[in-house]
C-alpha cells in the first residue's frame, strides 16, 4: 500500500491528501518509480532496454564492457604528425578533418537520430592532445584503448605538445601538487582535459554548413583585396594573416563535417537497399539518409532535420574536435520554429505532437548510451550518471513574455515518460510562464527524475545584462539577447544563440572548497589530515587568535589564495587554447567569430565569470560554531578544539555534541544566518570580484556541488561543525547540510534569501514529501511554494521526491530497481549506480513536509 | 597522518612486497595516476576519510589487502 501523508488543520478545517492517482493505493512505497516509466512507443521501450549506459560511480565504469576507443586518438596523431609546419589553427582544422574522414560509423538497429563519437557504442574516444596523465590513467585502468602499446606510444608522443605540458610551466612543483589533489581547489583543465560549451546551434540549423563555407570564402575574398591596397601599410595589412588562416580552418572543417554527415546518408542508404528486410524500417533508412545528405550543410526544413543536425553538431562540439561536458541549449526556443513547421503548418515532415514525444525521447536515449573520456576526478564526481547533461526551457522573451510553448511540453512529456538520468533539465521559472507548462514541470519532479530544476528568469537575465558591460569588444549580450539564455552546465547562465555564446571552460566551473580551507585554517595552512603538506599560505597559529576577526581574516587568506590560483590556471589554459587548440569548427559556426576572423578560443565577446565554491555550508557552519562557543560564550578555548579536531573528535563527544548542536544555516536563525549571510557576501563573493580574468569581468560565485561534496568530504578531516573527518560536505552551494534543517521548508527559504549581494547563482537542494506531492494537492502546494521562492528572490532550486523505504529497498535489491532516480547535486542519477555511502546522503537529507504554517506562509489555497 | 613511524601506519619502505598499488583499499588519485588515495578508513555512516598516497610502489601500511575495491564501498 502506498503511504498517504496524515491529515493536516489548516485555515479552520481539515484537509486530507488522498492520492492524485487513486490507481497508486494498491502501489507499495517500495516499488513506486518502476511503475512510473512508459515509454511512448514500442521502438522507445526497445531502445531504453538496450541502452548502453556509461554511468561511473567512485572513477570505475559501472558497466564492465565500455572501454576507450583508439580511433580519435589514432587519427588526431597522424594528422599531427602530417601537418607539422603548418599554422596551429589549420593543423586543428585538418586533424578534425582527419577524424571526421577517417572513423568508424554507427548506425544502430531502431534509431531515427544517427551518429556516434566513437567506433563501437560501447567506446567512448580520449584526448591526448589535452592531459596525458588523464590518458595515461585510462591506460592503467580496465578500460584501456586497444592496442595498448599503440595508445601508450600515443601518448607519449602528445607529452611535450600537450596542454598540460603547457600549462604546468607556469606553476611551481608546490602549487602544482595542491591542485592535483583537488582538495582546496579543483585542478587545473590543463590537467584533466575537462571542459564545457555552449555551442551556436542556431546557426547551423539556420544556415547550414555550406552557407557558412561560403561566407569565409567571401571573408577571404575581402581580406586578399585588403592586403593588396596600395599603399602597402603593414599596421593594418599584417592583421589579416591570422584571420586569413583562421577563415581557411573553417573552411576545412565544415567541409569535413558535410563529408562525415554524408557519409552517414549513404551508409544508411546502403544499409536500406542491401540488409534491412523490413520495409518500414527500409522506408525510415533511406529517410535518414536523405535527411543525412541535406542536414547540416543545408539549412534544416523541418523537426527531424533539426534534431539530426542538431546531434551532428553536438558530437563535434563534445566529444569529437575536444571534450565538453554539458548539453547547453535553449532547447524548446531553438526547435519551436521547426516543431511548427512539422506540427502545427505540416508543411515539411509533418508529424504529430506524440511523434515529437518520441523524437525527445529518442534524443535523450541517444545522451543515455554518449560516453565521456573525461579524468578520473571527474567519473568520480558525477557517479551514477555519464556525464552532465542539461539543457534549458520556459523562461521569457524579450519583454519578458512568456517563452513556454508546445515544444516546451514536448520535452517534459518526453523525459517524463522515458525516465532516464540524462540529460537533465533546468526550467527557467517567471510568473507568465503558462501554467500548463508549469504543471509537467510539476510531474516531472513529482515522479522523482529530480529535474526540471528551477532557475530565476528574471535573476538569470539580468546577470547576462551585468556580465556584458565587461564585453572586451564592447558587444556584449544585448537586453534582448540576453533573454535567449540557457545553463552551460549545472547553474551558470550564459548566451545562446548565433554569437556571444560560452565556448571554453576557462571562464565558469572552476572549484573552491571551503570546507578544506576551513580545516587547514586552523593548522596554519597545513593539511594534517590528507596529503600532509603546506596546502595553503600560512595564516598563523590560530590558538593566538584572540578575536573571531583574526579567524574571518585567516579564512580570507586562504580563500584568496585558493581562488586566484584556479582562476589564474583557468586563464593560462586560455591563453595556450587560443594558440595550440583552435576549434575552427565552432569558430564556423559562431556569427562573431566568422565576422572578426578570430578562433572561438580566443574571442570573448560575453564574459562568464560563474566560479565554484562548494562545500560553503560546511565552513559557514563552523564559523558559527566557533563565534558562539569559544569567542561569545567562551565554554571553549580554541586550543581545545584544535586538540579535538585532531582526535577527530573521539573521547570529546560532549564537545562535539555542542558544535553540533550550534545554529545551523536553513533555519531562518537570526545568529547563524547574520554571520553566513556576511560570509558569502564579504568573503565568499567579495574575495571573487577582486579577481580579473580572460574576458575583463570580474568573477561571481556560483555554488554547484555535483558529487564533489561526497569527495572533498571524503578528503576534509574534522570540522567545527561537528562533522567528523571524511563525512559528506552540504550538497549544494547553499543547501543546508544534509539532516540540519529542521524548522520546515519555508525556513529553509527564508534563511537562503537572505543571502542577496554578489551571489546568485548558488545550488538549493530540497527533498520533498512523496506522499504530499502524489496528493490531489501536489501541484497547488508545489505552485504555491514556487511562487513564494521567486518572490523572495532565490535563484535557484531543485527537488527530490523519492521515498526513504524505495531507496532502501533499492540498496537491498539494486537489480529491481533500475528506474528510480534521484537528484544528487546538479545532475540526477540512476540510484542503485551510485556508491552505497553516497546513497546514504540522500537518504540523509532531511524530507521536508508541509505543515499549516508553511502553508500559510506560502498563502496556499487549498 | 602520512608517513609515520609507526609501521601500521601508511610509510614510505622503497621494495615493499606490500605496496599500496596492489590494495584493495587504495584507489588512484583524481589526477596523477602515479599517485594514490588510501581510503581505509570508514566512519559509521559508511563515509571513507581518504589519505593520499604519495607514491602508490613505495607506500604500505600495516591494513595492507590485496584486491579491488567495489565501487559500492566508495563515496
Amino acid at each position: 500500500m502506498s503511504t498517504v501523508a496524515a491529515s493536516i488543520k489548516y485555515n479552520d478545517k481539515v484537509v486530507d491528501f488522498p492520492l492524485a492517482n487513486q490507481e497508486e493505493n494498491a502501489i507499495a512505497d517500495e516499488v513506486l518509480h518502476e511503475n512510473l516509466a512508459r515509454p511512448t512507443t514500442e521502438r522507445t521501450k526497445r531502445l531504453k532496454a538496450r541502452c548502453r549506459w556509461k554511468h561511473a560511480a567512485a572513477g570505475e565504469f559501472v558497466d564492465a564492457e565500455v572501454r576507450a576507443g583508439i580511433e580519435r586518438m589514432r587519427f588526431i596523431t597522424e594528422a599531427h604528425k602530417a601537418s607539422a609546419g603548418q599554422p596551429e589553427v589549420i593543423r586543428r582544422a585538418l586533424g578534425l578533418a582527419n577524424i571526421l574522414n577517417k572513423s568508424t560509423l554507427v548506425l544502430q538497429q531502431d534509431e531515427f537520430i544517427i551518429g556516434y563519437h566513437a567506433e563501437d557504442p560501447e567506446m567512448f574516444p580520449l584526448y591526448p592532445e589535452l592531459a596525458y596523465m588523464a590518458v595515461q590513467d585510462y591506460l592503467m585502468s580496465d578500460y584501456s584503448p586497444q592496442p595498448k602499446e599503440e595508445a601508450a606510444e600515443i601518448n607519449e608522443y602528445w607529452k611535450k605538445y600537450s596542454m598540460q605540458a603547457k600549462g604546468e610551466r607556469y606553476f611551481t612543483q608546490e602549487e602544482l601538487l595542491q591542485m592535483y589533489q583537488v582538495s582546496t581547489m579543483e585542478a587545473p583543465g590543463f590537467a584533466t582535459g575537462y571542459n564545457s560549451i555552449s555551442p551556436p546551434y542556431e546557426t547551423v540549423l539556420q544556415d547550414g554548413l555550406l552557407k557558412r563555407i561560403e561566407m569565409a570564402h567571401e571573408k577571404i575574398e575581402h581580406a586578399k583585396r585588403e592586403m593588396q591596397k596600395i599603399p602597402w601599410d603593414a599596421t593594418t595589412g599584417l592583421d589579416w594573416i591570422a584571420k586569413i588562416d583562421v577563415w581557411k580552418a573553417m573552411i576545412i572543417a565544415d567541409e569535413a563535417v558535410i563529408n562525415w554527415a554524408r557519409r552517414h546518408a549513404r551508409l544508411a542508404k546502403i544499409v536500406a537497399e542491401n540488409f534491412e528486410t523490413n520495409p518500414a524500417r527500409k522506408e525510415e533508412l533511406l529517410e535518414i539518409a536523405e535527411i543525412s545528405h541535406r542536414v547540416p550543410a543545408e539549412p534544416c526544413k523541418g523537426l527531424k532535420d533539426a534534431f539530426q543536425a542538431k546531434w551532428y553538431t553536438y558530437l563535434i562540439c563534445h566529444a569529437i574536435d575536444r571534450y565538453a561536458s554539458g548539453y547547453a541549449q535553449k532547447e524548446d526556443e531553438m526547435l519551436e520554429p521547426y516543431y511548427n513547421i512539422s506540427v502545427k503548418e505540416k508543411s515539411f515532415q509533418p508529424m504529430t505532437h506524440t511523434d515529437v514525444v518520441e523524437m525527445v525521447e529518442m534524443e535523450r536515449l541517444k545522451i543515455s548510451e554518449h560516453g565521456a573520456g573525461k579524468s578520473r576526478a571527474y567519473r568520480e564526481i558525477f557517479p551514477g550518471s555519464n556525464d552532465l547533461f542539461i539543457l534549458t526551457i520556459g523562461g521569457t522573451k524579450p519583454g519578458y513574455v512568456d517563452a513556454c510553448s508546445d515544444m516546451t511540453d514536448a520535452i517534459l512529456e518526453g523525459a517524463r515518460n522515458i525516465r532516464t538520468t540524462e540529460p537533465s533539465i533546468v526550467f527557467r521559472w517567471h510568473p507568465v510562464g503558462r501554467e500548463k507548462t508549469k504543471r509537467l514541470v510539476f510531474e516531472c519532479i513529482r515522479d522523482g527524475l529530480g529535474y526540471p530544476s528551477i532557475k530565476h528568469d528574471v535573476i538569470g537575465t539580468e546577470q547576462l545584462k551585468y556580465y556584458s558591460q565587461f564585453s572586451k569588444n564592447n558587444n556584449g549580450a544585448t537586453d534582448d539577447e540576453a533573454h535567449y539564455w540557457g545553463l552551460v552546465l549545472c547553474m551558470s547562465p550564459g548566451v545562446c544563440g548565433r554569437r556571444k555564446t560560452h565556448k571554453t571552460r576557462s571562464e565558469g566551473g572552476g572549484s573552491i572548497f571551503p570546507a578544506k580551507m576551513m580545516e587547514i585554517v586552523l593548522a596554519d595552512g597545513f593539511d594534517w589530515s590528507y596529503s600532509g603538506m603546506q596546502l595553503g599560505p600560512h595564516t598563523g597559529d590560530p590558538t593566538t587568535f584572540k578575536t573571531f576577526e583574526q579567524l574571518w581574516e585567516a579564512f580570507r587568506s586562504q580563500y584568496a589564495y585558493a581562488t586566484s590560483k584556479v582562476i589564474r590556471a583557468k586563464d593560462i589554459m586560455r591563453y595556450y587554447e587560443s594558440k595550440f587548440l583552435q576549434m575552427p569548427f565552432v569558430s564556423s559556426i559562431d556569427d562573431g567569430c566568422m565576422e572578426l576572423g578570430i578562433d572561438s578560443m580566443e574571442l570573448s565577446e560575453q564574459p562568464n565569470g560563474w566560479h565554484n565554491p562548494i562545500t560553503t555550508v560546511v565552513a559557514a557552519n563552523s564559523l558559527v560554531a566557533i563565534k558562539k562557543l569559544i569567542y561569545d560564550e567562551k565554554k571553549y578555548t580554541m586550543a581545545q578544539l584544535v586538540t579535538a579536531l585532531r582526535a577527530n573528535w573521539h573521547g570529546y563527544e560532549d564537545m562535539r555534541q555542542d558544535f553540533l548542536n550550534a545554529p545551523k544555516w536553513g533555519n531562518d536563525d537570526e545568529y547563524a544566518d547574520t554571520i553566513i549571510k556576511k560570509f558569502y557576501e564579504d568573503i565568499i563573493g567579495g574575495e571573487m570580484a577582486k579577481i580579473t580574468n580572460y574576458s575583463g569581468g570580474p568573477v561571481l560565485p556560483v555554488g554547484q556541488a555535483v558529487g564533489l561534496y561526497m569527495e572533498i568530504g571524503s578528503r576534509t578531516g574534522p570540522t567545527p561543525d561537528g562533522r567528523f573527518g571524511g563525512d559528506a560536505g552540504d550538497d549544494g552551494g547553499i543547501s543546508p547540510y544534509m539532516g540540519t534543517d529542521k524548522k520546515g521548508p519555508t525556513a529553509v527559504l527564508k534563511s537562503v534569501s537572505k543571502v542577496q549581494k554578489n551571489q546568485k547563482a548558488n545550488l538549493l537542494n530540497q527533498r520533498l514529501s512523496v506522499p504530499i506531492m502524489r496528493s490531489v494537492h501536489g501541484f497547488t502546494i508545489w505552485k504555491s511554494y514556487m511562487d513564494a521562492w521567486e518572490k523572495l528572490n532565490i535563484d535557484h532550486v531543485q527537488f527530490n521526491c523519492v521515498s526513504t523505504a524505495e531507496m532502501k529497498a533499492a540498496q537491498k535489491e539494486p537489480e529491481k530497481h533500475q528506474d528510480l532516480i534521484v537528484r544528487v547535486s546538479g545532475f540526477s542519477a540512476r540510484f542503485v549506480d551510485i556508491p552505497t555511502y553516497g546513497q546514504n546522503t540522500i537518504i540523509a537529507r532531511n524530507e521536508q513536509a508541509f505543515g499549516a504554517d508553511d502553508l500559510e506562509y506560502l498563502n496556499t489555497q487549498l | 597522518m602520512s608517513a609515520t613511524s609507526n609501521g601500521n601506519m601508511m610509510h614510505e619502505e622503497p621494495g615493499t612486497k606490500k605496496p599500496c598499488q596492489s590494495c584493495k583499499w587504495q584507489i588512484a588519485d583524481p589526477t596523477n595516476p602515479l599517485r594514490g588515495q588510501c581510503t581505509v578508513n570508514r566512519n559509521a555512516m559508511g563515509g571513507v576519510w581518504k589519505r593520499w598516497v604519495t607514491d602508490v610502489n613505495r607506500m604500505t601500511c600495516g591494513k595492507h589487502e590485496v584486491g579491488k575495491l567495489s565501487f559500492r564501498e566508495h563515496v
